[in-house]
C-alpha cells in the first residue's frame, strides 16, 4: 500500500486539477467546436451543417466590422502601452528615491478589474458629468469631450481606458528587463564613455528583446479577448461602432439566440489567440531542445 | 390592466399540484413586485402551490431559462419577450386551448394570433405597451412658440429652433431599445405599416436596399444631431427626467414613461403631452409580455430538439393522465406535473368552470387600464 502511494503520489496529486482542466478547458473547447458545426439556435442542437455557420459569420457585416474595430483597437492597445511602459521604466530606472511608491502607483490600475476600469472611465469620459464638466467648471467653458457618444471616436475611449490599465504592467516588465542587465556590462560601457541616451540605445534596449516578447504575449491575447471593458464602457455603442469580436460572440450566443454562430465566432477568436501563442511555444521548444 | 389580467390568470381553476408551479420572470422592480404579489395571491387563493424564480434583467432571465431546459429542470411557466414560435421550435409547450376558447372574442386579433403556436394557444398576455409615443414638455415648447410636431418635417424644424435656443430637442437613453424605437418611429412614420411589415418583419431585400430605406436611414442619423452627448449608458427614465426638468423638450419612448411624469406630479395636457410619434396618426405600435406555459415532463432527458419532436409525434405525451379520476392530490404517474397543468387548464374537467369568465372581466380591465395609464392618449386599443 505504502509503495503504491509512494509510486503514484505525484500522479494522484495532479489528477484533480488535470481532470478539471481537461473537462472544463479542453472539453468545452471541443464542445464549442462541435456546436459551431451545427444548426444550434436558441438551444444546442445536433444537426450537422458543416461550415455553414462560418460562412454566415464572414458574410455578417457586424462581425467584419467588429474585426476591423479589433484591428484598430489592438494596434493602439499594443503600441501605446509599449511606448509608455518603456518611457516609464526608463524614468524609474534613474535610481529615484521614491521608486517603490511610484512603481506601486503606476502598477495600481492593474489591480482593478476591467469592469471597474470601464465603469470609472465611463463616468470620467461622460460629456456632461465627467472630466469635461470638471474642466468647464474650472473656467474652460467651451471645452468639449464627447467621444463616448460619437460613433467615429467611441472606439478610442476603449483605448484610453485599456492603456491606462495596462501601461503599468508593461512598465514593470521592462523595468525588470532593465534591472536584469548585468551590472558589469553597464560598467564596461560606462568605461568606454557611453552615458545617458547612448547607454540606453546601444546597451540596454537591445537586451530588452525577451521583455518585449513577454509584453506582446500578454497584450495581444488581451486585446483579442477584450470583453468586460467594452461591456462596462460603451456596450459596443453607439450602435455597433465600438463592438469587438468577443462582445459579438456573447451577444450572438446568449442574446440573439444564434448559438451556432456564436460558437463559430468563438472558434475564430481561439484561433487568433493560438496564432499569437503557438509560434512562441514552438520557438521556446526549439530553444530548449537546442540548449546544451 | 396588468393587475386584472393577473387576476384573470389566477382565476383559472388550478389544481393543487404535488410540485409547485414554478414561474420564471424578471419583474424585480418595485411596481413589478406589486404585480407579482397579485398573481401570487390569486394563485394561493386558488390552492395552487406557487413558486417564483425571479431573475434581474430580461437577458439573464432568457439565459437562465435556456440553462434550466438544458439541465432538465425547466419552470412550468415563464415571462417571455420573444415570439412564442422561438420557444415552440425548441421545446414542447403546454396546450392552453381548452381554457382559451373565447379569447379570440375578447382579445385583439393580432394579440390572439401571437399567443398561438401550431394552432394551439400556448401563452397568456399580461400587458400591452404602446411604443410609438412622443412625450413632450408642453411648457417648454410653448415658451419657444412651438407646437407638438405631428410630422417628421415639423419635428426637424422644431428641433432646429430648440437647439438654437440651447435646449436638447430629443432626450434619449443609451440602450439599443431606445435607439431602435426611434428608428421604428422613423420607418413607421414615413413608410407606413405596410412598408414596415415588408421591410423590417419580412426582410424584403429590395425594400431594404431601396431609396426609401436610404432616406429613412439618413433621417434616423439626422435625429442624432438633436440628441445630447451624454446619452451613453443613460437609462430611459433618466432621459424622461430631462424632459420633466425642462432640459430636453421631447422623448420618443413607450407608454411606460407616463409613470415618471405622474410620479413627478406633472399634469397631462398642461405640463406634458403624449402624442403619436411624428407621422404616425392613429397607428398603434405595441409590444406585450406573455406568460408562456411549458410542458414540463417532456423537457427532462431529451436534449436535442429533433428527438423531442419525434417523441411528440409518437404521442408519448398523452394529454390526459389516465389516473386523473382516481386521485385528487399528487399524481404519481410519469408526467405528473404535466397532467396537473393540463387538468388545470381544462375547465370542464373539475367542474370549476364557473370561475372562468373572461369576457366581461377582460373588457373592463382593458378599458380601465388603458384610461388610467394613458390619460390623453386613448386612441383605442390597437386602433389600426
Amino acid at each position: 500500500m505504502k509503495t503504491f502511494l509512494e509510486r503514484w503520489q505525484p500522479q494522484l496529486l495532479l489528477a484533480p486539477s488535470l481532470i478539471v482542466c481537461l473537462l472544463f478547458f479542453y472539453g468545452f473547447m471541443l464542445w464549442t467546436g462541435w456546436i459551431s458545426l451545427t444548426r444550434s439556435g436558441m438551444l444546442p442542437s445536433s444537426e450537422f451543417v458543416g461550415l455553414l455557420q462560418y460562412q454566415r459569420l464572414f458574410a455578417d457585416e457586424r462581425w467584419l466590422g467588429a474585426l476591423g474595430n479589433l484591428a484598430r483597437f489592438a494596434a493602439l492597445f499594443v503600441v501605446i502601452p509599449l511606448i509608455l511602459g518603456l518611457l516609464l521604466a526608463i524614468l524609474l530606472d534613474q535610481k529615484l528615491r521614491a521608486e517603490g511608491a511610484l512603481r506601486l502607483i503606476y502598477l495600481h490600475p492593474m489591480a482593478l478589474s476591467l469592469i471597474v476600469t470601464g465603469t470609472v472611465w465611463r463616468w470620467l469620459l461622460d460629456p456632461e458629468l465627467g472630466l469635461a464638466q470638471g474642466l468647464r467648471e474650472l473656467g474652460l467653458t467651451s471645452f468639449r469631450f464627447d467621444w463616448l457618444g460619437d460613433e467615429d471616436l467611441a472606439l478610442y475611449t476603449l483605448v484610453i481606458a485599456a492603456v491606462w490599465q495596462i501601461s503599468g504592467f508593461v512598465m514593470a516588465v521592462f523595468l525588470a528587463g532593465l534591472r536584469g542587465v548585468d551590472e558589469a556590462i553597464v560598467q564596461a560601457a560606462r568605461l568606454d564613455g557611453a552615458e545617458g541616451f547612448t547607454l540606453y540605445r546601444r546597451i540596454l534596449l537591445p537586451t530588452l528583446g525577451p521583455s518585449l516578447f513577454s509584453a506582446l504575449l500578454v497584450l495581444l491575447p488581451a486585446a483579442i479577448k477584450s470583453f468586460d471593458l467594452v461591456v462596462a464602457l460603451t456596450d459596443g455603442g453607439p450602435g455597433h461602432a465600438s463592438e469587438l469580436p468577443a462582445l459579438y460572440m456573447f451577444q450572438m450566443a446568449f442574446e440573439r439566440s444564434r448559438l451556432g454562430l456564436g460558437a463559430a465566432s468563438a472558434m475564430v477568436l481561439l484561433m487568433m489567440v493560438l496564432s499569437v501563442a503557438l509560434p512562441y511555444v514552438y520557438a521556446r521548444q526549439r530553444r530548449l531542445r537546442s540548449a546544451p | 390592466m396588468k393587475r386584472r389580467l393577473m387576476a384573470l390568470l389566477g382565476a383559472l381553476p388550478l389544481l393543487a399540484a404535488a410540485q409547485p408551479l414554478d414561474f420564471l420572470h424578471w419583474w424585480t422592480a418595485g411596481s413589478e413586485a406589486q404585480t407579482l404579489a397579485e398573481l401570487r395571491q390569486t394563485a394561493h387563493a386558488a390552492g395552487v402551490a406557487w413558486q417564483e424564480s425571479p431573475v434581474a434583467g430580461a437577458v439573464n432571465a432568457n439565459t437562465l431559462l435556456k440553462t434550466r431546459f438544458l439541465s432538465g429542470n425547466p419552470p412550468a411557466l415563464a415571462q417571455i419577450d420573444k415570439a412564442v414560435s422561438v420557444w415552440g421550435e425548441a421545446v414542447p409547450l403546454a396546450d392552453l386551448s381548452p381554457v382559451a376558447q373565447g379569447w379570440r372574442q375578447v382579445l385583439p386579433p393580432v394579440i390572439a394570433a401571437e399567443l398561438q403556436h401550431r394552432g394551439r394557444t400556448v401563452a397568456v398576455p399580461i400587458n400591452v405597451h404602446r411604443l410609438n409615443t412622443l412625450w413632450s414638455n408642453l411648457a417648454l415648447l410653448q415658451r419657444h412658440g412651438l407646437e407638438v410636431p405631428r410630422t417628421w418635417g415639423a419635428f426637424f424644424a422644431a428641433g432646429d429652433r430648440l437647439k438654437a435656443a440651447g435646449v436638447i430637442p430629443l432626450a434619449i437613453g443609451g440602450s439599443v431599445g431606445q435607439k431602435f424605437s426611434v428608428f421604428a418611429d422613423v420607418v413607421l412614420g414615413q413608410g407606413g405599416p405596410q412598408f414596415f411589415r415588408r421591410a423590417l418583419v419580412q426582410g424584403d431585400a429590395a425594400l431594404l436596399a431601396g431609396p426609401e430605406m436610404l432616406q429613412m436611414l439618413r433621417d434616423f442619423k439626422r435625429v442624432k444631431a438633436y440628441t445630447d452627448a451624454g446619452q451613453a449608458g443613460r437609462d430611459w427614465s433618466v432621459a424622461t427626467g430631462l424632459v420633466i426638468q425642462g432640459r430636453a423638450a421631447m422623448q420618443l419612448t413607450g407608454d411606460w414613461a407616463n409613470g415618471e411624469f405622474l410620479k413627478a406630479g406633472r399634469v397631462a395636457g398642461r405640463d406634458y403631452d403624449c402624442t403619436p410619434a411624428p407621422g404616425h396618426g392613429a397607428l398603434h405600435y405595441f409590444e406585450f409580455d406573455r406568460l408562456l406555459f411549458f410542458r414540463p415532463a417532456s423537457a427532462a432527458g431529451n436534449r436535442s430538439a429533433p428527438a423531442r419532436r419525434g417523441a411528440d409525434a409518437a404521442g408519448r405525451f398523452d394529454p390526459l393522465c389516465p389516473h386523473q379520476g382516481r386521485h385528487t392530490g399528487a399524481c404519481r404517474c410519469r408526467s405528473g406535473r404535466l397532467q396537473h397543468l393540463r387538468a388545470a387548464f381544462a375547465p370542464g374537467l373539475q367542474g370549476r368552470q364557473r370561475r372562468w369568465q373572461p369576457h366581461a372581466r377582460f373588457r373592463r380591465t382593458a378599458a380601465r387600464g388603458h384610461a388610467r395609464r394613458l390619460p390623453r392618449c386613448d386612441f383605442g386599443l390597437l386602433g389600426q
